[in-house]
């Protein structure tokens, strides 16, 4: 268990019961031979049982503790733990993953307690991992998967450690071994899940070892192992995007809606993102400033041309692209989406459930912080086509999934001041204009009426 | 004609409603201790005259154009400071009263296939108006008849700041860059009538001037003139009105 307050790490009352191994024979008169064989076996005994014995000279209780400041991340801005598991920015998000971000840490073994390894284990709950029979992979019923194992030279001495994010989430959420090389074998496996995720505690168990498979007692023979836990979530995954997203026109403006029922009810959820191709700034040069690994504006790659033509946009029958180079680029374009005529190229990634990469986030145009389904999306411009895809982002900084991607050319409109413009009205041009007098009249009468009210008023102090 | 019925129906409920109290219903005319600040909060129909700038010449409609026919309504609050109090007769008071009100509807395509249809593109218009008011109470009524009730009448100047806004903000004209916001000045003039909510609960009335510091509590109705129509400018917006509020004050 954790105190919360210190992150230090307290031992659970000790529930289990081993025996010493204690026996002692006495040699028969007979054979000096047989008497120096068990003085061997004696000795063999007393070094292969000196850890255990080591142990019980603890005082019970005496926790593993995490040195002071430690756990420290590499990513400064988010935080460790919290005791709420929607706190924003905690714990360890798709980004921290992909990126392998460390966790650095130190640790203060209690005076005797001399393991073989410290290792980590991960599981999806306080309940213990000493038992073997729960620690995976392999195990019937595994609860615990490993982190990492760290040899006591290692940590002795308040000297760091790390763990690495892919590890924890690799043990934690795919329940695999994290140095199980046949299994999630990259960021990519690990990181990504499919659809939403919700922010998900695990906790991190860290446990002496006094070979491969046993966990050090606390007491030797008291079959109550030395056990420390802490805790924290993971959110990979962001909120599903909007569906039914229709697009509609304005000047300089598209407004985008939709039916405001998806994510109403996920806790984590903060807003959706719209992204527009072209970029807003970029609509002369669409592809300008952009990876051109990706977005190459090329069509004959099978980048643009494969996942263009399986997205939302289907391409196989839609108006020819303007390129000419080959049959592949031909059916690389992209044709009118549901509510407008589309760019002639998308980039590659710009299509239904696909993740934001780094390029797709450049092309960041408005956002909403509700779930509530419409945004306004300005500064474009009139009469280009802009491609626009949706997605959600819940508190943990994590995008979901693209939307469709929807079509539309913003127009030029006409509105209130336009038309009073337009039809001979004459006022305008801010709060502070003033012209010539008028109704001079009236200002007169306001005077003499102001004027009597202060002399009835002198007139009523008087008396 | 459908205003004046409206409001007729209403204090007639209420006088049925004064009826229904009967047995509860104080004609003890009123004595109180001075009360020098009446707070004031109404509400009602709110339509600018926008579109009889062009009654005389093009008869377009600009704003019947983009936000139509449908009622708007404003909200308002007012403080009087009654500086006069003149026995057996009523009282002065110098106020200032604030108001505002919106307009939405769309933008129109302006050229196109789809030309003077509505875009997806909202349009609006805001009106804040504000005057300083002298205001004339009549209370001799409430205060020395079983009739609790005070005619009034208001008589000021104001100003109105109004703002024409699209999807990027701020109206700007097309035609000529012209922002789209300014302010019309005009006379107010108000004439209504208010009703002495004590008189149906002299008890409730007590209390609450011991625990909040209000001495009489009204509902009122009035008609008011506001003829934002340009005093002292050329070139303004006629963003005035005359229409009814009905509203509640306090006098403390």
């Amino acid at each position: 268990m954790t105190n919360a307050h210190d992150n230090r790490m307290t031992f659970p009352a000790a529930h289990r019961s081993a025996a010493l191994p204690h026996d002692v024979q006495r040699s028969s008169r007979a054979g000096a031979r047989a008497r120096r064989l068990v003085v061997a076996t004696l000795a063999a005994a007393l070094v292969a049982l000196w850890p255990a014995l080591a142990a019980a000279q603890f005082t019970t209780g005496t926790p593993i503790s995490i040195g002071a400041g430690y756990p420290l991340r590499s990513h400064a801005t988010r935080q460790l733990r919290n005791d709420v598991d929607n706190t924003p920015n905690t714990g360890i998000n798709r980004a921290d993953c992909d990126s392998d971000e460390t966790w650095s840490w130190t640790f203060v073994l209690p005076p005797g307690l001399s393991p073989n390894t410290l290792q980590v284990w991960a599981s999806a709950s306080n309940t213990s991992c000493a038992d073997p029979t729960v620690r995976g992979s392999g195990a019937v019923a595994a609860t615990c998967w490993r982190v990492a194992v760290f040899q006591l030279a290692d940590v002795l001495n308040g000297k760091i450690v790390k763990t690495r994010s892919t590890d924890m989430i690799k043990a934690a959420y795919r329940m695999v071994n994290a140095d199980d090389t046949t299994q999630y074998p990259t960021p990519q496996d690990i990181c990504y899940p499919q659809g939403n995720m919700e922010p998900t505690r695990f906790y991190l168990h860290f446990l002496p070892f006094l070979d491969d498979v046993n966990v050090v007692d606390f007491a030797a023979g008291s079959g109550s192992p030395w056990e420390s836990t802490w805790d924290t979530i993971y959110d990979l995954a962001g909120p599903l995007p909007p569906t039914g997203i229709t697009l509609g026109a304005g000047q300089s403006i598209l407004v985008a809606s939709w039916p405001s029922t998806a994510n109403a009810q996920v806790p984590d959820f903060v807003g959706y993102t719209a992204y527009c191709f072209p970029k807003r700034g970029s609509e002369s040069d669409p592809f300008g400033g952009l990876d051109a690994a990706v977005f190459d504006g090329t069509t004959t790659g099978t980048t643009e041309a494969g996942t263009s033509e399986a997205g939302a946009v289907d391409a196989t029958s839609g108006a020819d692209a303007a390129d000419t180079a080959s049959s592949t680029s031909d059916t690389g374009g992209s044709e009118a989406g549901p509510t407008g005529t589309c760019p002639p190229t998308l980039p590659a990634d710009f299509v239904v459930n696909a993740l934001p990469s780094n390029d797709i986030a450049a092309l960041e145009c408005g956002s909403v912080g509700s779930t509530g389904g419409t945004m306004t999306i300005s500064g474009l411009q009139n009469g280009v086509s802009y491609a626009v895809a949706i997605a959600g982002m819940d508190n943990n900084s994590n995008s979901g999934q693209l939307s469709q991607v929807v079509c539309m050319a913003p127009q030029q409109t006409t509105d209130f001041f336009d038309a009073y413009r337009a039809d001979g009205g004459k006022a305008g041009g801010g709060y502070c204009g003033f012209g010539r007098s008028r109704g001079i009249g009236a200002l007169a009468g306001l005077s003499l009426a102001t004027a009597a009210t202060l002399v009835l008023r002198r007139r009523g102090a008087r008396r | 004609m459908k205003r004046l019925a409206g409001f007729s129906a209403l204090f007639g409920a209420l006088a049925a409603a004064g009826a229904a109290h009967a047995q509860t219903f104080d004609a003890t005319p009123v004595k109180d201790p001075d009360s020098t600040i009446a707070v004031e909060m109404r509400f009602g129909a709110y339509h600018p005259n926008v579109d009889s700038e062009f009654a005389n010449s093009s008869h377009a409609t600009p704003y019947k154009d983009t936000f139509g026919g449908s009622t708007r309504f404003m909200i308002g609050g007012e403080v009087d400071w009654e500086f006069l109090h003149v026995e057996h007769l009523g009282s002065l008071s110098l106020g200032g009263w604030i108001g505002y009100t919106k307009a939405t509807g769309s933008a129109k395509f302006a050229s196109g296939p789809n030309a003077g249809q509505p875009s997806a593109e909202t349009a609006a218009l805001q009106v804040i108006p504000m005057a300083a008011l002298l205001v004339a109470r009549l209370d001799v009524v409430a205060r020395e008849t079983a009739f609790p009730l005070i005619p009034y009448v208001k008589f000021g100047l104001g100003t109105a700041w109004w703002n024409s806004t699209n999807g990027s903000g701020t109206s700007i004209a097309d035609s000529d860059g012209t922002l789209g916001r300014g302010h019309s000045n005009g006379l107010v003039y108000t004439g209504g009538v208010m009703f002495l909510l004590d008189a149906l609960d002299r008890q409730t009335a007590k209390t609450f001037q011991v625990q909040q510091g209000v001495n009489h509590t009204y509902l009122f109705a009035e008609w008011t003139v506001t003829a934002f129509d340009g005093l002292l400018q050329t070139n303004a917006m006629n963003v005035g009105d005359s229409t009814w509020n009905l509203g509640f004050a306090f006098e403390m």
